[in-house]
């Protein structure tokens, strides 16, 4: 329901049917006189330009939009050209609110009034900030799984080139072989997670959680896949989950979670790093694991950030692993953040408030620990 | 010491190192590699190369900054570039309009997958340059 003074629009435009029209539009609306000022605007329109609680009747447009003290330009002002043509007009506008751009379609046509004057022009506007958004991220997506998918098929190329015209020994042969087995195995994940994210997207993501040994159907899959690849770089792995764990999950997507954690693990680890692959049962409602590494620290600043980069797309260059990861943990009932922890071989200290000095002369290293819950009330399907 | 020329890899992805190694060593050059540009800029002030073969996409500092740093410098902007990437073929133009204006240093770039043929003659061709 309108209120701003429906009676004050139907002065104006001498026609109660042509105000029933623009209120019930369900877009932005307002009503400018020759000078820019404001003279009325509903209730969407006080959304769009963040001014849900003070009348912005009687204020200049442009300063409304812009915070501006000058009028716009033809080139920008939609409504200045009606006024100029008395013609119906058309433009984009971007302005920004509360820190965040909005991208603005603006109609806007000439009003008369009853006695025939072109005393007003009408600014109706459609916010497109989501769809531009999509479709700047579906750009991004596009750009960057053309370029994750080209990287390992470039080498997976290059490899067997180099096997077709290149005589080899056949020690350094099979090297080659188990590299490109290796490439595309972890492109075949780069595309699955790309596909599980256009499922998320598109809604129609379904886990069907069934009870599994744990250890058995996750974590020996994930360790097989991800230990010959890790060795190359001299990285160690730990495991402390039990042999005997039974969850109620959809290990598929599990495995997929791990994939993404221990990718990322390896790639801030660096060489020679530490993963701590670990359970925790605290008693509650939730079945605890995590994924700690030592290397490259985490700022504070970033730990929220980091599972949501392709959603907030704040960030150049960032992958979709960590969003997906994030998805499919609360498609399990659960949550996912990072924190600090101390490593050592074989432990994995969660403990906040842990004292920095003590932990290194004790022989802890500080590290990265990815944390995801699972809920203990999923049902089997 | 052996009078074959030396060739820095800077590129970290340990896959493609191997494949430019196995080319490269066949040729017998002499090889050192570093996989992200401050080992790279670290290992050219220990040992200067004769040439540089560089991957635009780097950890930390991406390769057009090694690069510019590289040019800028007097004690090593005489080592020729060659710039290998992923993106190369896609932005050809723009990286070679580029390289006019000093935005981008290089001398050559080629774009991956590289054929051994190709490579082995742009490095000729650089080393040739160089001497």
């Amino acid at each position: 329901m309108n209120n701003y003074n429906s009676n004050k629009l139907e002065k104006i435009m001498g026609d109660r049917f042509g105000v029933e029209i623009l209120n019930s539009m369900g877009l932005a609306v307002a009503v400018v006189d020759r000078d820019f000022n404001i003279v009325w605007a509903n209730n969407e329109y006080h959304k769009i330009q963040e001014e849900p609680e003070r009348s912005i009747i009687g204020m200049k447009c442009y300063k409304v939009s812009f915070n501006s003290d000058t009028p716009c330009s033809e080139r920008i002002c939609a409504v200045r050209r009606t006024f100029k043509t008395r013609k119906n007009s058309r433009g984009l506008k971007v302005i920004e609110k509360a820190g965040r751009e909005k991208f603005l379609e603006v109609f806007s046509f000439p009003l008369y009034s009853p006695r025939g004057k072109m005393e007003y022009g009408v600014e109706v506007i459609q916010d497109n900030t989501r769809l531009y958004r999509l479709v700047e991220l579906s750009d991004r997506l596009t750009a960057y799984a053309s370029h994750e998918l080209k990287t390992p098929l470039a080498t997976i190329n290059q490899l067997t080139s180099i096997l077709c015209q290149i005589e080899l020994p056949s020690e350094k042969r099979n090297d080659l072989y188990g590299r490109i087995i290796s490439r595309s195995q972890h492109g075949l994940k780069t595309v699955e997670n790309f596909l599980i994210y256009s499922r998320i997207k598109a809604e129609e993501l379904e886990i069907k959680p069934v009870k599994i040994n744990f250890y058995t159907q996750v974590i020996k899959e994930v360790l097989d896949f991800h230990t010959e690849y890790a060795l190359d770089k001299g990285i160690q792995f730990f495991c402390d989950i039990p042999q005997n764990l039974e969850v109620v999950c959809d290990s598929d997507y599990i495995q997929v979670i791990y994939n993404n954690l221990i990718t990322n693990a390896i790639k801030h680890g660096g060489e020679r790093a530490c993963i701590f692959l670990g359970y925790l049962d605290r008693g509650d409602r939730f079945h605890y694991f995590n994924v700690a590494n030592t290397g490259e620290i985490i700022p504070k600043k970033d730990r929220e950030i980091i599972f949501k980069r392709y959603v907030s797309g704040e960030e150049k260059g960032s992958g979709i692993g960590l969003d997906v990861t994030r998805e499919l943990v609360e498609r399990h009932g659960g949550k996912t953040w990072v924190e600090s922890c101390y490593i050592s071989s074989g432990k994995c200290l969660w403990e906040k408030d842990l004292s920095e000095k003590a932990m290194e002369e004790a022989g802890f290293q500080q590290g990265n620990n990815f944390i995801f819950t699972v809920s203990k009330s999923l049902v089997s399907s | 010491m052996s009078s074959q020329p030396k060739i820095l890899i800077i590129e970290d992805d340990k896959d493609m190192v191997e494949a430019l190694k196995i080319i490269l060593e066949g040729e017998s050059y002499r090889i050192d590699v570093a996989f992200d540009g401050k080992q790279g800029l670290d290992a050219v002030k220990k040992e200067k190369p004769d040439l540089i073969i560089l991957d635009l996409l780097l950890p930390g500092e991406d390769g057009a900054v090694i690069s510019r740093k590289l040019k800028n410098s007097s004690n090593y902007s005489n080592i020729p570039v060659l710039v290998l990437s992923a993106l190369a073929k896609k932005i050809e133009d723009k990286i070679l309009s580029q390289a006019k204006e000093k935005m981008l240093e290089v001398d050559e770039y080629l774009d991956k997958p590289v054929s051994p043929q190709d490579l082995l003659e742009k490095v000729r061709k650089l080393l040739k340059t160089r001497r």
